[in-house]
């Protein structure tokens, strides 16, 4: 087949992947805690056909052979961690981290590591009287022995910067820290892989230590990040970004399509040499 | 037959050639670091007529003239012009913005190149102005040329390409990070510094290719040396470049520019095509109605 219509119709592939991951971010524009999803691209395979040595004549600039790419490919959508902005919402558990740190939650088997922190209660079904904190899709928020965070029903929580819970019975005073967050430092992004609501998980193989800091900071240390009570992190997608990109799309879409439809221009052509 | 059937047909095919070029350019329109390939047509070698036999003695072996056979796509010569910058405010992305000067060894003045980095000397010899490009090094450890500064970091810290080619520093080492991927800076020269702004020592590796056109161009955004002794070195503080954090370079592929040669490629082909119906009639005489009573 014609080399030309084949890039154009890898190209037209790629272009409507690009398309969909765009969409994907406008679609979560208003989604708390999403990391927009960045679409790279990359030339497909050259190929070099290759030319007799007769042909090496004097002006020629380049080495022997004609060089002939097939169009471009997307390479890799990967999510950018840049920190969304911040939405008052002055519910104590809605949790926002300045910082490059996580949530982690237990997922099914695994556990999930997130920047959503619109926490909420469940009841705990080990114990009548306490209650369960969960992220809003129900998984319970973990603390930093990896358990899951039980709180007395009645009582009233804080969390301060650390992520240390106080919870205030009617009975006592303010209590000790009652359980602390688990918040992992992001240094790796690259092995985390998305698996949707908003989570993540390791990637095949990694430990938790290979793409995270989880050293807590020293006692009288400050934590790299701050947890902050009562705001909720908002998408970093960019609706301003994302349209500039699409329009780019939509024009290359186009473009490629007129390269398409010239080279079917040309096969007619040729099918009608002889009338 | 007749030898322009020949021609035009050879026409017909350099100008598919030259539509498939623009069509690959085309659909890299968006490619980060990609540079835009020209096609290049030659003619066939010219052959000298001269006239045989015939009556007069005198007319035997008289020179005719001179003519082309035919024409092919002799070359696709990327055009190394730098694609416009685009901010990103990503840590591992990267440009390259350079501009570097060679000597003319007669006079000692910088050749002045024009826009193309290109540059014809009184005696018709043509200077090409050296490019930059970034090291990587692929699987089975050959060192590639990329512009595509679009970096990650692996879980294990190596500094990747975006097709997962290894970068490597300017002592063709792989560069790997220790600290977090998001908090390093890289200053003008290519220099990494950690969080702190400490230097680490690493500094990337930019390859100044003294002869950009012999490059190969392998696919996934990578070049390679056609010649393994071609004049290649590493960037230094007193050559014309910097590396630009946080900026990628977008593709020199020129959408009017190549609409328009695709459209003309179309028509030449087009062209081309009714030469070949025109001595197709001419033979259909030839066979079908001369002699005919």
């Amino acid at each position: 087949m014609n080399n030309s219509m084949i890039s154009a119709m890898v190209s037209m592939n790629a272009l409507q992947q690009r398309l969909d991951v765009i969409a994907d971010n406008m679609a979560n524009v208003n989604t708390a805690g999403y990391k927009k999803k960045e679409a790279s691209f990359e030339d497909v395979l050259t190929q070099v056909q290759g030319h007799h040595k007769d042909f090496d004549r004097t002006g020629r600039a380049t080495p022997l052979g004609y060089t002939l790419g097939y169009g471009m490919r997307l390479s890799s959508v990967v999510p950018n961690m840049e920190q969304g902005a911040m939405k008052e919402t002055g519910n104590p558990l809605d949790l926002m981290i300045d910082g490059q740190a996580m949530f982690a939650v237990q997922g099914d088997g695994a556990i999930g590591y997130t920047r959503e922190g619109g926490f909420d209660v469940s009841p705990d079904a080990r114990n009548p009287n306490n209650l369960l904190l969960v992220n809003s899709q129900g998984y319970p928020v973990l603390d930093v022995n990896d358990n899951p965070i039980s709180l007395p029903a009645k009582g009233k929580v804080a969390i301060n910067e650390r992520g240390q819970i106080i919870v205030e019975t009617p009975t006592g005073g303010r209590t000790a820290p009652y359980a602390t967050l688990k918040l992992v430092e992001l240094e790796r992004p690259e092995g985390l892989v998305a698996v949707g609501d908003n989570l993540f998980v390791l990637g095949n193989g990694l430990a938790e230590g290979d793409v995270f800091d989880t050293t807590p900071p020293a006692p009288g240390e400050p934590s790299k990040s701050k947890v902050l009570s009562g705001f909720v992190e908002q998408s970093n997608v960019n609706l301003t970004d994302e349209l500039t990109k699409m329009m780019e799309v939509q024009r290359a879409y186009q473009l490629t399509a007129r390269a398409l439809s010239s080279s079917d221009t040309m096969m007619n052509l040729a099918n009608t040499m002889r009338g | 037959m007749l030898r322009g059937l020949y021609t035009a047909a050879s026409g017909m095919m350099t100008q598919e050639q030259r539509h498939n070029t623009v069509t690959q350019n085309i659909a890299n329109v968006n490619t980060t670091g990609y540079k835009a390939t020209n096609s290049v047509q030659r003619s066939f070698p010219e052959v000298l007529v001269s006239m045989i036999g015939g009556n007069e003695s005198s007319n035997a072996g008289r020179k005719l003239g001179k003519f082309n056979t035919g024409v092919y796509a002799e070359e696709s010569i990327s055009l190394y012009t730098e694609g416009a910058l685009r901010e990103t405010n990503k840590t591992t992305d990267f440009a390259l913005v350079s501009s570097f000067t060679v000597q003319n060894p007669a006079t000692g003045q910088a050749y002045p190149f024009d826009a193309s980095g290109r540059y014809v000397d009184e005696n018709g010899e043509v200077i090409y102005r050296p490019e930059g490009f970034f090291t990587v090094q692929n699987e089975n450890g050959d060192v590639r040329y990329t512009r595509n500064g679009s970096f990650r970091v692996s879980p294990e810290g190596n500094l990747l390409s975006e097709s997962g080619y290894q970068v490597l520093d300017n002592n063709n080492r792989p560069i790997v990070l220790t600290g977090p991927a998001s908090d390093f800076t890289v200053n003008e020269q290519g220099e990494i510094m950690d969080a702190a702004g400490r230097g680490t020592g690493i500094i990337l590796g930019v390859s100044i290719v003294s002869q950009p056109h012999g490059l190969i161009r392998e696919g996934h955004g990578v070049f390679r040396m056609a010649d393994p002794d071609g004049e290649v070195r590493f960037m230094t503080p007193a050559d014309n470049g910097v590396v630009r954090q946080g900026f990628i370079e977008g593709s020199n592929v020129d959408p009017t520019q190549s609409m328009v040669e695709l459209t003309a490629a179309l028509r030449a082909y087009e062209t081309n095509q009714k030469i070949v119906q025109y001595y197709d009639r001419t033979l259909e005489k030839a066979v079908n109605e001369i002699g005919r009573v």
